[in-house]
């Protein structure tokens, strides 16, 4: 942080976009295909948000978080969810031990302490457990037998999902899936990707990637990266353009299109919008621009709204996803002129 | 502002047109496609379009005034310029970080970063020329504003040609009268006669006209008459040439009464209007006869273009003066449902199903009356009506009392004073009291007055006997005339 009053503005978003850039080649060095899923993760972890990743097993998210670790210099840690894993095997307990004949309760912390978690397959661990990832999610500290610790910033949890076998599973509640910034889905890779995927894994070079930070200064450097997003401007005309695209979404609002108000029992959040702005932020610094534009908030609506929004029993019945409501919200939204 | 006006103003120019040369194309195309719109269809078309110009021109006048406030708006400028100059909505949001408005709230709103913000939209408006950017373009809105004016007119015809109606009898008289004034025209070979073909033009189109007063019609029909007799020459010479060219034409030429110019009627009776059939026979049986008929075949011509030319005014003549009664009456007794219907008349037969005046030359004949032929008799032409006089005091059910037997209160030999009324329902006489003089003037006897020659007296009339025949017969009512056989 110390380092950030002597560069000037022009530097520090200079900076912003070097890292991002190279970020982001550095892992498509080792991750084929999954560009917009690599820059979302990207996005939010300099917006200070968390991702939930749904997609079938085998196709390198687990690979993608640990990539992503590793390039940025942070922690990274694994949690598999099972439907026995308990609270405490997350954010750690207090061990009794003894030291000098003098025994003590001593606080061993659990996997979330990391500033890259990964939760695997979340969905198959049970409410209680998915619950005390919550806390942590929000802010940023776990509270074990009256003691709270605080979490190292920066902090990004990156939930995967895995779509089929849902049986035995607890799907998220929707309070708990509000709190993450984007999902991304992630699909089959294409051919020419699967052919690449197969050379680079199964060959004798093994492809690895180059740490851009060391890891003790690289929460720092991020840190400062995360507040000069914040700083991007934004215009009035912008807020009222993200205001309208929620009210769209929102069925039964003063602004709600006819198919939100047909196929949605709830809307998105206020936290929906603070994610179009955040990650409209960051586009507009990737684009060279200190300020908020329309095209930046469109580039996030899908991603930052589709797990906000709740079907109802006819958008189940007719097959009508999220994906497709929020296209048709972007197609008849008009900006303000 | 002014391309948004734009988006409205064929429409609403077509409109004003269409209002204001409605009577003339309603009148030209009603005199070549042969049918009219009438003056209060054609008034209510003319209202709508003109208070859809008003709408139109409101509604333009609104949206200019919103395009106007909306630049003049900082922020919308702002907005405005940002998307001529595709800056990503930097303009707007250096704009809203410094609102002169707000001045305070903009400066805390500002970040470290807003040094880099006023760097890039400076750059981006050192390219822009508000001149070049904000040229007014109005083809796109002039376009749109065409495909509203062409379905406004498309709308308009549509309307007209649907509201349109048939020809009344005198519109037809103006057409006949248009055709023959080409036809004329066609024919035409002097300056005189292109005068008359014009004249007639005009008398047509302004027969036509449902606008114009039946008086000044008839001014106009009057006027071409003259204009006609003035080109004509003498009858005598025409009966001279019909007689040279007769002979032996047999005069049953087109069955007309007034045919054979160039044959029949030695008599010289002829009007000049042969043609057809008597004009051949006339030919064939008399050779002098046809040499004379062929050196005046442009003549022969001519006077048939005037024949039916006299005609066709005498038929307007008439039916102008139907209309100008039928105005009349309209006049007076306007009709309830705003039609023009005939007030009933005197002597009219309230039973009698349509055309109610109008005798049934295939029904039965009227029930003789007693007085009937008193009736005849009455003054003011009535008789000639063919009205069965009075009503007999069967006044219900729309028939009124009208004089019957008044003779026998005027002297012998006397026929009363010609009452010229027509149509009248009730007449009001108001005797004068007293004779009122002023102070300059003098009582004189009326020396002329008529009085009584014939001693009369006040004794009461001799007591007729019950099984006498009735003096008067009344007409049985409707409603009891299934029951009395």
């Amino acid at each position: 942080m110390g380092a950030a009053p002597q560069q000037s503005p022009d530097q520090r978003t200079e900076e912003f976009r070097r890292v991002f850039h190279t970020a982001e080649s550095e892992v498509s060095r080792v991750i084929v295909g999954h560009g917009d899923a690599i820059r979302k993760l990207l996005t939010a972890l300099f917006c200070g948000g968390h991702i939930l990743i749904e997609g079938v097993p085998g196709l390198g998210k687990t690979l993608l978080v640990k990539t992503a670790s590793e390039v940025l210099g942070l922690n990274f840690k694994r949690i598999q969810f099972t439907p026995d894993l308990m609270p405490a095997d997350i954010i750690g307990t207090q061990v009794l031990t003894e030291t000098d004949g003098h025994r003590e309760f001593v606080f061993k912390p659990g996997p979330i302490f990391a500033h890259m978690v990964l939760g695997d397959e979340i969905n198959r661990a049970t409410p209680k457990t998915q619950s005390a990832v919550l806390e942590a999610m929000e802010e940023r500290q776990v509270t074990v037998f009256g003691q709270t610790y605080r979490l190292d910033p920066p902090y990004i949890v990156l939930a995967t999902q895995n779509p089929i076998e849902l049986e035995g599973t607890y799907p998220l509640p929707e309070a708990q899936m509000d709190r993450f910034l984007f999902k991304v889905v992630i699909g089959s890779p294409k051919p020419e990707e699967l052919r690449e995927i197969m050379s680079r894994t199964t060959g004798a070079v093994m492809h690895t990637v180059t740490p851009m930070f060391d890891r003790a200064t690289a929460p720092a450097k991020i840190e400062q990266l995360k507040v000069l997003v914040r700083e991007v401007m934004v215009s009035e005309a912008v807020e009222r353009y993200v205001v309208s695209i929620i009210s769209a979404c929102t069925p039964g609002g003063a602004g709600a299109l006819p198919e939100t108000s047909q196929y949605l029992r709830f809307g998105p959040s206020p936290r929906g919008a603070q994610a179009l702005i955040l990650s409209g932020k960051v586009n507009a610094l990737l684009d060279g621009r200190v300020s908020v534009g329309y095209e930046d908030v469109d580039d996030a609506i899908v991603p930052a709204l589709r797990h906000r929004l709740l079907r109802n029993f006819q958008a189940e019945a007719e097959n009508v996803t999220t994906d497709q409501l929020l296209e048709q919200v972007i197609k008849r939204l008009k900006r303000p002129r | 502002m002014l391309e948004t006006v734009a988006y409205i103003a064929v429409p609403a120019f077509l409109a004003i047109v269409l209002a204001l040369a409605m009577p003339s194309m309603a009148h030209a195309i009603g005199m070549r496609v042969g049918r009219f719109v009438a003056v209060d269809t054609l008034s209510a078309t003319r209202t709508i379009l003109l208070a859809a110009t008003v709408l139109m021109v409101g509604i333009g006048g609104f949206l200019g005034w919103t395009a106007y406030r909306k630049s003049d708006d900082y922020n919308a400028a702002a907005e405005r310029i940002d998307e001529k100059i595709h800056a990503h909505e930097q303009v707007v949001t250096l704009a809203t970080l410094s609102d002169p408005e707000h001045p305070k709230e903009s400066e805390q709103a500002r970040t470290p970063l807003f040094p880099i913000l006023w760097r890039n939209v400076s750059s981006a408006l050192a390219r822009f020329d508000p001149r070049r950017e904000f040229v007014p373009s109005f083809g796109q809105p002039l376009k749109i504003s065409s495909l509203y004016g062409v379905a406004l007119a498309i709308v308009t015809a549509v309307a007209v040609m649907a509201l349109a109606e048939p020809p009344t009898p005198l519109q037809q008289t103006a057409i006949d009268l248009a055709k023959l004034a080409d036809k004329l025209e066609k024919e035409a070979t002097t300056a005189d006669d292109k005068a008359l073909a014009k004249a007639v033009r005009k008398t047509a189109e302004d027969l036509a006209n449902p606008e114009l007063p039946p008086e000044l019609k008839q001014k106009q029909l009057n006027a071409l008459k003259q204009e006609m007799e003035k080109k004509e020459p003498p009858k005598t010479s025409d009966h001279n040439r019909g007689s040279s060219g007769g002979g032996a034409g047999s005069g049953s030429g087109k069955g007309n009464k007034e045919s054979s110019g160039a044959s029949s009627n030695a008599t010289g009776q002829s009007k000049g209007e042969g043609k057809g059939a008597g004009e051949g026979k006339g030919e064939a049986q008399n050779k002098p006869g046809s040499g004379s008929g062929g050196q005046n075949k442009q003549g022969d011509k001519n006077k048939a273009s005037s024949v039916e030319l006299s005609k066709d005014i005498s038929k307007a003549e008439t039916l102008v003066e139907t209309e100008g009664n039928s105005e009349k009456k309209s006049g007076n007794q306007p009709s309830p449902n705003g039609s023009n219907g005939n007030a009933p008349k005197p002597g009219d037969n309230p039973n009698q199903l349509g055309g109610g005046s109008q005798p049934d030359k295939n029904g039965p004949a009227p029930i003789p009356m007693p007085d009937q032929n008193a009736n005849r008799e009455m003054p003011g032409g009535s008789a000639s009506k063919g009205t069965k006089g009075g009503s007999m005091g069967d006044t219900h059910l729309g028939e009124f009392p009208t004089a019957a037997n008044y003779q026998r209160y005027l002297k012998p030999g006397e026929k009363g004073p010609g009452l010229d009324i027509k149509d009248a329902r009730y007449v009001t006489f108001r005797i004068p009291q007293t004779v009122v003089a002023s102070g300059a003037g003098k009582l004189t006897p009326d020396a002329e007055r008529p009085g009584a020659t014939v001693p009369y007296t006040n004794a009461p009339l001799k007591a007729a006997p019950d099984n006498a025949p009735p003096d008067e017969r009344q007409l049985v009512p409707p409603r009891y005339r299934e029951l009395i056989h």
